[in-house]
């Protein structure tokens, strides 16, 4: 018997440890839990829409709230006003739904709590070099570009970093639209709006104004930022004199390019960073290099220069004869490499400097890549 | 009556301490908590989600516009409407009308070609590939929107958003006007015509986007999408342009695989 009253003394202790639903939060959660707010408007980020269908705790029993009037509880109106009053509930929660996380029932559907968290990963201070493998450009109407990048990044502060952006671009080439437009029509794009960019390098700053977390199947968890960038520097152009092409043989000729030199280069762009684990990060961003381009020499020669040339290959001696004729920049022996025509390709360069154009040219591009943080 | 012996007393105490004690060890058991709070934290802040879609119907006017225009450009206005299976999965219907027009590229190079007279130059030409004008289209598709995820805009205020995946057919309306192919000549000088050839068809229509929807109430959301619409082109060659602008037939009909128009769409959906 008296056995049997301490065993009653002692699991009436427990029992009261644990009561039916959970005591009310004690640490870290400073809000009320089971709060109703009073329509979906009141965004509390994480309340349940479920937590609606079945009664609260008896702290925060909406139907007490005065001047509203008890609303019949809709079957798609999840807001926390259809809560009725409290009664006893149908099921039992799980032991699940019983646990507390600093003293909070967090595993409860039918609790809403606001929490204050701490950003999990601080970036203040730490450095970031970022991989990015493939971008391709996705504005292309007269050039096509893919290449790769990397970056480097100095988180200044948590919101604000330090760029480095070099990028090199193994494909550089006029689009198929202007192959089109030569072939059938016998028209180009001016020269100045289809310069391709060899590569570039940038530097310039981040910020990050947004922060936020995403669930996959409301399974794995991410964390996300905007990051925002923008930057100058420079960048090594080129164009394209002859297309590709191929004879009635079927011997393939390559195309053949010209050297238009170094532009002034800005790039802004945009994007999500997805933290992975706490040393790395996936990067997808849309970015827009913006340059200048004004053709007024190829290969380093002037319109002067390339008349001299042509003067000297139209009488059929080779363009090097030109030598000691023409302006110290200019690098006849890039014309006609690997074999091309060089008497095509300079008539071709000098069509495209004797009416020099200008243009502002924007490369957007889609860029994805990999960060590790260090 | 109980007689209370020392043991009794003893064994009493016992059991009453422990009572008492019991409470305090349950509220403070690291048994209690299996996972890293943080954890749970991250995971209930997220997953209880305050919209759920899941068994509900919805409706979408939404705007469309070109990402990159080359030759052709187009402004699409549609509806769409859908039912949410569960959270994660849904069917659409869109229905649209796409105004559409040549771009003022497309223009120069007529006029450009039309210039030069075939009697001396460019006699035998084949006209341009994606050149077809979309206009009315109706797309029915399935939509995978497995990301649920929250921002914070200004440290304030928490935005809910939904990311998705989109894949489906139809059919539409399509519509071509040749730049090359020139039935009366109105201005040889100035490069304009009269009459360019123009075709209709009925065809197939292939769609898949990626999109995020942005939550602003329970009845509503905001929704971006990067869209595209895939459609059969084709496009005639060896154009006798002499021929053609005396008005006779010539050129014969080649493929020319599919052309794809990207679209970005900006849309309000509606909860119901």
């Amino acid at each position: 018997m008296r056995t049997l009253l301490s065993a009653a003394l002692l699991f009436a202790g427990i029992a009261h440890a644990s009561p039916l639903f959970p005591a009310p939060a004690r640490a870290l959660l400073n809000a009320p839990l089971a709060q109703t707010p009073s329509s979906d408007e009141d965004d509390d980020e994480d309340d349940s829409p479920a937590a609606t269908s079945a009664p609260a705790p008896a702290p925060a029993a909406p139907a007490a709230t005065p001047g509203t009037a008890p609303a019949a509880p809709a079957a798609d109106a999840p807001s926390a006003v259809s809560a009725p009053a409290p009664v006893a509930p149908a099921t039992a929660p799980s032991v699940d739904q019983q646990k507390l996380v600093f003293g909070a029932p967090l595993y409860n559907p039918n609790v809403g709590v606001h929490t204050v968290e701490k950003k999990q990963f601080s970036d203040k201070g730490s450095h970031e070099l970022v991989l990015y493998p493939a971008w391709v450009q996705v504005n292309g109407k007269f050039t096509n570009h893919a290449g790769s990048g990397i970056t480097y990044l100095y988180h200044l502060q948590e919101n604000f970093a330090l760029q480095l952006s070099p990028i090199y671009n193994w494909y550089n080439a006029e689009s198929g639209l202007n192959a089109e437009l030569i072939d059938k029509a016998r028209v180009e794009a001016q020269a100045a709006t289809s310069l391709l960019l060899n590569w570039g390098a940038t530097a310039g700053v981040e910020v990050t104004p947004l922060y936020g977390k995403f669930a996959f199947y409301e399974g794995s968890l991410a964390h996300f930022s905007l990051v925002i960038s923008g930057g100058a520097g420079v960048g090594g152009t080129r164009h394209q004199l002859k297309p590709a092409s191929v004879d009635a043989a079927g011997v393939e000729s390559a195309a053949t390019f010209g050297d238009t030199g170094a532009k002034f280069v800005g790039q802004v762009g945009g994007g999500l960073r997805v933290q992975l684990g706490t040393r790395f990060t996936l990067r997808l961003e849309v970015r827009d290099l913006v340059y200048s381009a004004q053709v007024t020499a190829v290969n380093g020669c002037s319109v002067a220069d390339l008349t001299t040339i042509k003067a000297q290959t139209d009488a059929g001696r080779p363009a090097t004869a030109a030598e000691g004729k023409v302006g110290g920049g200019c690098r006849i022996s890039e014309f006609g490499k690997d074999g091309a025509d060089v008497r095509a390709d300079v008539n071709l360069a000098r069509n495209l400097v004797t009416t020099p154009s200008s243009d502002v040219l924007n490369n957007v591009g889609f860029y994805a890549g990999l960060g590790f943080i260090f | 009556m109980i007689r209370m012996t020392p043991r009794t007393l003893v064994r009493s105490l016992a059991a009453a301490a422990l009572a008492f004690v019991a409470p305090a060890w349950a509220e403070s058991s690291p048994a209690r908590i299996e996972a890293p709070a943080e954890d749970v934290v991250e995971k209930v802040a997220v997953r209880n989600r305050l919209y759920s879609v899941g068994g509900k119907w919805e409706l979408s006017p939404f705007v469309g516009l070109m990402v990159q225009t080359n030759l052709t450009d187009h402004y699409n206005f549609g509806l769409a409407g859908a039912y949410n299976v569960n959270d994660t999965i849904a069917f659409e219907g869109r229905l649209a009308y796409a105004l559409s027009r040549h771009t003022g590229l497309a223009n120069q190079v007529a006029a450009q070609l039309l210039q030069r007279n075939p009697a001396s130059e460019l006699r035998q030409v084949d006209d341009f590939a994606n050149l077809w004008e979309m206009n009315a289209n109706a797309l029915v598709g399935l939509r995978w929107q497995p990301i649920y995820g929250k921002i914070s805009l200004m440290a304030e205020l928490p935005v809910h958003f939904q990311g998705y995946l989109w894949v489906g057919g139809g059919a539409g309306m399509f519509h071509r006007e040749s730049i090359v192919y020139c039935q009366k000549v109105e201005s040889r000088a100035e490069g304009t015509c009269s009459s360019w050839l123009q075709e209709d068809k009925i065809n197939w229509l292939g769609s898949a986007a990626i999109g995020m929807r942005f939550f602003t109430h329970q009845k509503g959301a905001i929704k971006l999408e990067l869209r595209n619409y895939l459609f059969p082109d084709s496009y005639r060659v060896d154009i006798d342009r002499t021929q053609a602008e005396q008005g006779k037939s010539t050129g014969a009909e080649a493929s020319a695989g599919v052309t794809p128009l990207w679209m970005f769409d900006l849309g309000y959906t509606f909860f119901f």
